[in-house]
């Protein structure tokens, strides 16, 4: 059902003029919670950050992108666009192997009729994920320690000009 | 559920349409509130400011507070202004701050050496603030890892209530703060332990978490630091004292982690984080037994260097015996339950032992001086030619005081 509502609001005198203010509402009906809308970077007053990806655990920015954007604000939004980006895609994947390499383990180890493992017999697994995964690890973390000190920069030199040129003004 | 998209005109009877303002609201709408919602459109003071339509109430008039029940939502979080406190609070770690400030107070409180209540105020407030910059700064970077932990993922930063610059900026303002009430308030080498710490814990420790098991050796210097500032704040120098207390929090922080993690090993194996209890655990069991073994032992030997009276070995030893108790259970079933009643024991051992320090301590010496305390010494040297019974002691002090007088 969309249906469109005019409703007036407001009458106010400008000029002697009378002004009239109405509120149009259209009803958009959408049957699940999920179909929420992704914010459109051009039309929001600031950064939206939504729910935490299921299988990433990372919230996912979309970020504000304003008319008058300066040349270093557009290297920044892009910048922590990809940084999200190559979080996102490095914890997919690495979220992904543990629960996979989990049920393998499960389904090789599980005697039959057990619903679990005790903890001791888990952590043989958790102990073989983590070792086959520690230059992995370290790696993305050099790269994420880098991407996060760049950002920062980047951030720090973004509101700086920001305040500054409001101070100029 | 439906949406609305609510379009704001402005018509002007002699120009004819004026302008048009469009703000796609996302409400929940249900039973025919439909229409209650647009009283509210139409009345809220904000429409025309910039700041988006925020609030969805529930139908329901019972439920005064406003939830945010937003997919989407603004970062930083709009409401920064109005819960500054609570932001600060939760980038500070406050409990553990608050941990931590205690065990600085209870090193200054312990120190054989005047108890200046400025110095002392100004001790645990550097430490503190110290503390909560290094807490923040570890946030900053641990915001994918915090992610993907139960433990940790309502963390500020990792639900974009704030962002990384605000973390960075808390942790400059109260590091710099901090280290000044310090270097200022209290004496260098206070400071000098301050920054050191601050260091260790953001440079060295937090990148070490996801490298060696180590970290966890590293971690607890770390914790043993706290007192010595507040000792080296009292009595200006660190010596055995210091020590002593300084072994006792690297000892309890085994136990204290170990139990703590034990039951944390999927979340710490999937977020990448080397700890004993994933990669070794019995050697993980084993630590944490030993530690508490050392902890008694520790005060046992305490009235020895000089730290405490003799009844303070009595009076701690039911409580390290219970602690060494709850951590051979551990070591002996290592489950949840044995391992979680270990974590609590630790919260409730450590305050307590501190307090039992406390009030056992060798020195009491409020209102003297150190120059006082040196002339009462020739005193009693002359005094013990006359009168060779008395012992040596505060009682010795009083009357020599009282023949001066």
């Amino acid at each position: 059902m969309n249906s469109i509502v005019m409703v007036p609001i407001r009458v106010k005198n400008i000029k002697r003029h009378k002004v009239w203010s109405y509120l149009l509402l259209r009803q958009l009906n959408t049957n699940d919670s999920k179909c929420v809308q992704i914010p459109n970077p051009k039309k929001i007053s600031s950064d939206m950050v939504g729910p935490p990806d299921p299988v990433s655990n990372l919230r996912r920015v979309i970020f504000k992108q304003p008319t008058n954007e300066t040349k270093m604000e557009k290297t920044y939004r892009e910048m922590r666009t990809e940084v999200q980006e190559f979080n996102q895609k490095f914890w997919t994947h690495h979220n992904t192997r543990f629960f996979q390499e989990r049920e393998d383990y499960l389904k090789k180890n599980l005697p039959e009729g057990q619903q679990n493992l005790s903890a001791d017999e888990m952590s043989v697994f958790y102990k073989a994920f983590l070792d086959k995964n520690w230059k992995a690890h370290i790696s993305y973390n050099i790269e994420w320690y880098k991407k996060n000190f760049k950002l920062l920069r980047l951030g720090l030199h973004v509101r700086l000009r920001k305040l500054l040129k409001i101070k100029d003004q | 559920m439906s949406y609305l998209k609510v379009i704001h005109c402005t018509l002007c009877l002699k120009h004819g349409y004026v302008g048009v303002y469009s703000k796609p609201v996302l409400f929940k709408i249900t039973n025919n509130t439909l229409f209650q919602h647009l009283a509210r459109i139409s009345t809220a003071q904000n429409w025309r400011s910039k700041v988006p339509l925020k609030t969805q109430t529930t139908a329901t008039v019972k439920n005064k507070v406003t939830q945010d029940t937003r997919v989407w939502k603004e970062t930083p979080s709009y409401d920064r202004k109005s819960n500054t406190g609570q932001y600060c609070l939760m980038l500070s770690k406050s409990r553990l701050t608050s941990l931590v400030v205690l065990t600085s107070m209870a090193g200054y409180a312990l120190a054989p050496a005047p108890f200046q209540l400025t110095t002392f105020a100004f001790c645990a407030v550097g430490t503190g603030l110290v503390s909560a910059a290094a807490n923040s700064i570890n946030q900053y970077h641990e915001v994918p890892f915090d992610a993907q932990m139960s433990r940790t993922k309502n963390r500020v930063l990792v639900k974009g209530l704030l962002e990384p610059v605000h973390a960075i900026g808390f942790a400059a303002l109260t590091s710099s703060v901090g280290l000044g009430v310090l270097y200022f308030g209290v004496n260098p080498l206070t400071a000098a332990l301050g920054a050191g710490n601050l260091i260790l814990y953001t440079s060295v420790y937090t990148p070490m978490k996801r490298m060696s098991i180590l970290n966890t050796w590293l971690g607890s210097v770390v914790g043993a630091i706290p007192p010595l500032m507040g000792w080296a704040g009292c009595t200006g120098g660190l010596d055995a004292g210091a020590l002593v207390l300084g072994a006792l929090l690297y000892s309890w922080q085994f136990p204290h982690f170990n139990a703590l993690s034990w039951n944390l090993r999927p979340d710490y194996s999937r977020a990448g984080y080397r700890m004993m209890a994933v990669t070794n655990p019995a050697l993980c069991r084993r630590v944490a037994l030993r530690h508490t073994g050392i902890i008694t032992a520790t005060c046992l030997v305490s009235p020895y260097i000089g730290v405490t009276n003799t009844w303070f070995a009595l009076e701690s030893l039911p409580l390290n015996i219970y602690f060494m108790y709850l951590a051979w259970q551990f070591y002996q079933k290592s489950d949840s339950a044995s391992s979680r009643k270990l974590f609590r024991f630790s919260l409730v051992h450590l305050p307590a032992l501190m307090l039992l320090m406390l009030v056992n301590k060798k020195y009491w010496s409020s209102s003297d001086t150190q120059e006082q305390t040196d002339t009462k010494i020739q005193d009693v040297g002359i005094l013990d030619k006359r009168i060779t019974v008395l012992p040596r002691g505060p009682v010795v002090v009083a009357q020599g005081n009282d023949k001066q007088c």
